[in-house]
């Protein structure tokens, strides 16, 4: 075993900071006994360099490889799409690290490491990742550069040097291919990835149920409205569709299809969401006429997520705001005034007083409205528990809730009243961020609502909880709750300095989602149509961009550098060369082989005029680059007279 | 290897017709580029995570995909410019004999005085050594392997170097026809020259390897600064601090006669490799030679020059 382990204890010790800086951001999703090991193994790798003790050789190396791969392929399942690939990398790397003997070895351990760096993308894609990847990135080079040298001549500050130029050079190749190459739509192969707990609305509703999801501050998805003009539209964003109810609980629509989507009238307004991954509704403004994106709107305005995924997903959406819209089927229509058997007779009672007079739909529903306003209703978070018949315990008992009790009470009397009704779930309004021009809607703006079928009229939206607190229709619950008792929430909607960094630092995160990771088809097509290319997105047209990019910029990069190198040329010829190009331009070319003091002459005896600067401009150049002891004083005379050279004849 | 060694013909070829005699910059048009192994590992590695980030419909790993692939192709641009403007001048080595190691210097300018670094050179078939690094002209010296008789070419000279990454590997061969001279290498046992004489009595009467009649002592004369100094007489000095060369009596001036015809033998480089020791031992001697091969006559002559003169046409002899 040769010694030769201990000459680079420097070099080794950088390659495995490296390493257990491309490892550390992984090592959460990693049962501890393994990073344990890994640790181990850079340490004793460490423990040979500094001990000066040789490397094992191959015969130990190649079984121990071998043993080693099994061994993780066994305790990793399933294998591929999880942990276990990147576990195997690990491994991998970390027993390359063992076998480095030459120049060769060590470029490929670095490569390997920025790989296992690397993988962190394939989970989370934050821009701390990023970060953390760039210092990475960086380092990794560094340790190639300092693997090339292989006589150790260049110091640390040279090498970082080296490696800052690489970066320059290299980011606006590396950004147009970013924005050029090709996205598709769809993966190659699926990967089952780990799932997130989901959040957020369901489709059953028990009021009461909604209160944990009240408090959350967590962001189910971010907005941003195209210009409505002028009009600021209600922001409903519509969820899961509640129809079947059983005197306690809200369900959605168990079988059958539902009727055709409505016709579509009035106009659209144009929306793109952000969605935070794990959601499970896309929840655009009611009423959503067209979503983007590969998901399907049913023909209840319910639009479901795709696959569960691991980062934002981006939707473009339009959504109707206009008037009413719709139809209704017979069969729907007996679903949606079902009543649950039993009912309290203080309800019926209150339904057909709504009812009374002969009036229309639209009447009954004010009128029902006008109750909630009217009687002592209280919005709260912390209800009184409710007992076996929760509506009617409801309305004339506590009269206290929030939107789960309104909505379901009020969809409850509608039906009674022989309206087709059912309750939709939510959000309702959101944070604006005035720095992005977005909204960001949370946990907390969720909200339940009703939607009637008012005849002559169509589908309509009922909220009885602004009936109550109208503040909540438009400011959001806090403001809202901040009214009643029971609100606990401290800090959000703070104004002042630290709201406003939590918005721009909200801002930075969803142009991030948006731009950055969200980049794909879709985002791409737009840019290139904003550039007026909109013709060439083609795959062809791209790949071939992909392919000119650099082959164009490395023509340019070489260029820039024929360029530099003649400017380098040493100063004294540079100003020789400038002085004879101004001779040029009066006709007068010194050929090749004719020494400056004899060629002035010549010149002079072709220039009477200037004769005498001539000689004095290559008395100068010779003094500087055949004078024995030119000095700084000299080469500033030269400069100076051949700037001058030919000034006075000018103004002459 | 054989792909590379392939392109190095290639790339001779084209730098054939730059053969230089003094001194030669190195243009992008000498330097010829091509991946080292690292480097195309390097290239396996793009690719995997290109596939990765497109499984994954990564963003950031296409990010980070792409700035390694710009990286390398960038340090491709920066391993040929670390040749670009350098000025390489080969300067004639001196001769050797056949079977010595042949040194040439090569000295080499920074154009721009630009530092390079990792640049290796190294003439065919010899071992690298390494530029150091700096701006300041700078002298190398190379070994080549031992040659045998010849006058030749100092040939191809390459450059190389890996900077920065280490993941191409740029080249460029300078030809140089600066003139290599190897004599031959001496005979060990080739004892003295053959005496010749005035008056031809002394060609044919004395012939083979006896040595000439140099040892008649005649008288001693002060020494000129022509005398070499195997005649001083060292004794003299010693006892009476006064310079003084010995005087022979020379049977009509003795000199070495090398004469090519006359040996017998078929091996014409065994001859050859007498003849040189020969002059060797008749230089050392300071007996004046002469040398007749066939086509080439090189009168009775001593000193330095003529030696050398004697040895080239050796070295330059074909049979």
């Amino acid at each position: 075993m040769r010694n030769e382990a201990g000459e680079r204890f420097a070099p080794l010790s950088l390659q495995v900071a490296a390493l257990a800086l491309a490892w550390i951001p992984h090592a959460p999703r990693f049962p501890l006994w393994f990073s344990g090991v890994m640790a181990l193994l850079l340490a004793a790798r460490l423990g040979l360099a500094w001990g000066g003790l040789g490397l094992p050789g191959r015969w130990m190396l190649l079984p121990a490889t071998g043993g080693a791969s099994v061994w993780v392929i066994t305790q990793f399942r399933p294998f591929f799409g999880g942990n276990g690939a990147i576990a195997l990398l690990t491994v991998m790397v970390v027993l390359k690290l063992f076998e480095m003997r030459e120049k060769r070895d060590r470029i490929v351990a670095a490569l390997l490491g920025y790989v296992l760096a690397a993988t962190r993308f394939t989970y989370e894609q934050t821009p701390f990742a990023a970060l953390w990847m760039l210092g990475l990135a960086f380092l990794f080079t560094y340790i190639l550069v300092e693997s090339a040298d292989e006589e150790r001549s260049m110091g640390v500050r040279e090498k970082a040097r080296v490696v800052a130029r690489l970066f320059i050079l290299s980011a606006p190749v590396a950004l147009l291919l970013f924005l050029v190459f090709p996205r598709a739509g769809a993966p190659l192969f699926t990967i089952q990835g780990s799932r997130h707990g989901v959040t957020g609305l369901s489709e059953e509703m028990s009021p009461g149920s909604v209160t944990s999801l009240v408090l959350s501050e967590e962001i189910v998805f971010r907005a941003e409205l195209a210009d409505s003009g002028g009009v600021n539209p209600e922001l409903y964003w519509r969820g899961p569709v509640l129809e079947e109810f059983d005197g306690v609980t809200w369900r959605v629509r168990q079988k059958g299809e539902g009727g055709p989507l409505p016709r579509q009238v009035g106009d659209t307004l144009a929306q793109v969401l952000v969605v935070q991954p794990g959601v499970k509704w896309i929840t655009p403004l009611d009423y959503p006429a067209a979503v983007e994106g590969g998901v399907r709107i049913s023909p209840d305005g319910v639009v479901k997520a795709g696959r569960a995924g691991t980062s934002t997903a981006t939707y473009s959406a339009r959504s109707l705001i206009g008037p009413s819209f719709g139809e209704l089927d017979g069969e729907r229509r007996s679903l949606l005034l079902k009543v649950p058997e039993g009912a309290d007779e203080r309800v019926v009672q209150l339904a057909l007083e709504s009812k009374a007079g002969g009036v229309s739909d639209r009447e009954i529903a004010d009128r029902m409205l006008s109750f909630f306003h009217r009687e002592n209703f209280v919005y709260t978070l912390r209800p009184e528990p409710l007992g076996p018949d929760p509506v009617a315990d409801f309305l004339f008992r506590t009269r206290q809730g929030f939107c789960e009790h309104y909505a379901s009470a009020m969809a409850v009397l509608l039906r009674h009243a022989g309206i087709p009704s059912r309750v939709v779930t939510g959000y309702l309004g959101g944070e604006y961020n005035p720095f992005g021009g977005h909204w960001i809607v949370q946990e907390l703006h969720s909200h339940a609502w009703v939607e009637a079928w008012l005849e002559d009229v169509g589908w309509t939206r009922l909220d009885p909880t602004a009936a109550v607190s109208p503040e909540r229709v438009r400011a959001g619950i806090d403001r809202a709750a901040s009214l009643t008792s029971g609100y606990i929430r401290f800090g959000f909607g703070k104004g002042g300095f630290f709201t406003d960094m939590r918005l721009a630092a909200d801002y930075l995160g969803f142009w991030w989602e948006d731009w950055v990771v969200g980049f794909g088809q879709e985002k791409q097509r737009r840019l290139l149509k904003g550039l007026g290319l909109e013709g060439r997105t083609g795959f062809a047209a791209l790949l071939a961009a992909t392919i000119a990019a650099p082959v164009l910029f490395l023509l340019l990069l070489g260029a820039v550098y024929a360029k530099w190198r003649r400017r380098g040329l040493d100063p004294v010829d540079r100003l020789w060369k400038r002085f004879l190009r101004k001779l040029e331009k009066k006709g007068i070319v010194k050929a090749p082989h004719e020494p400056p003091e004899e060629f002035a002459q010549r010149a002079g005896a072709l220039l009477p005029a200037m004769a005498a600067e001539i000689l004095a401009v290559a008395k100068a150049y010779a003094n500087c680059r055949y004078g024995r002891d030119p000095t700084p004083g000299d080469l500033a005379g030269l400069k100076k007279a051949v700037d001058s050279f030919g000034a006075k004849s000018a103004k002459g | 290897m054989s792909l590379r060694s392939r392109f190095d013909e290639l790339a001779a070829r084209g730098a054939r017709k730059h053969a230089t005699l003094g001194s030669a910059t190195l243009t992008s048009r000498r330097i010829y580029i091509l991946p080292t192994g690292s480097g195309l590992f390097f290239a396996f590695i793009i690719g995997a995570t290109l596939v990765g980030s497109l499984n994954y419909q990564s963003s950031l790993g296409f990010l980070f995909t792409f700035l390694l692939a710009s990286i390398g192709l960038v340090s491709m641009v920066e391993t040929q410019r670390n040749l670009t403007g350098l000025t390489v001048e080969i300067l004639e080595p001196q001769p050797v004999f056949a079977g010595e190691v042949l040194k040439i210097v090569v000295t080499f300018r920074s154009g721009d005085g630009r530092t390079r670094r990792g640049v290796g050179v190294f003439a065919q078939g010899g071992e690298a050594a390494l530029i150091p690094a700096g701006g300041e002209p700078f002298e190398v010296e190379l070994t080549a392997p031992p040659r045998s008789r010849e006058v030749g070419e100092v040939g191809r000279v390459t450059l190389e170097t890996e900077y920065p990454l280490g993941l191409f590997r740029a080249w460029a061969p300078v030809e140089s026809v600066a003139r290599t001279v190897v004599y031959p290498s001496p005979y060990p046992g080739a004892g003295a020259p053959p005496a010749g004489g005035e008056g031809g009595g002394g060609e044919g009467a004395q012939g083979g390897q006896r040595g000439n009649s140099v040892e008649d002592f005649y008288g001693l004369r002060d020494y000129v600064t022509t005398d070499p100094p195997s005649r001083v007489n060292w004794k003299a000095l010693a006892r009476t601090g006064a310079l003084t060369v010995k005087e022979f009596e020379a049977s009509a001036p003795a000199y070495a006669r090398l004469d090519y015809g006359e040996l017998s033998g078929t091996d014409p480089e065994a001859k050859l490799s007498i003849l040189c020791a020969w002059a060797l031992t008749a230089y050392g001697d300071g007996v004046p030679l002469s040398l007749a091969l066939p086509g080439v006559e090189i009168p009775r002559g001593s000193g330095q020059l003529h030696l050398r003169r004697t040895l080239e046409a050796l070295a330059a002899f074909r049979p």
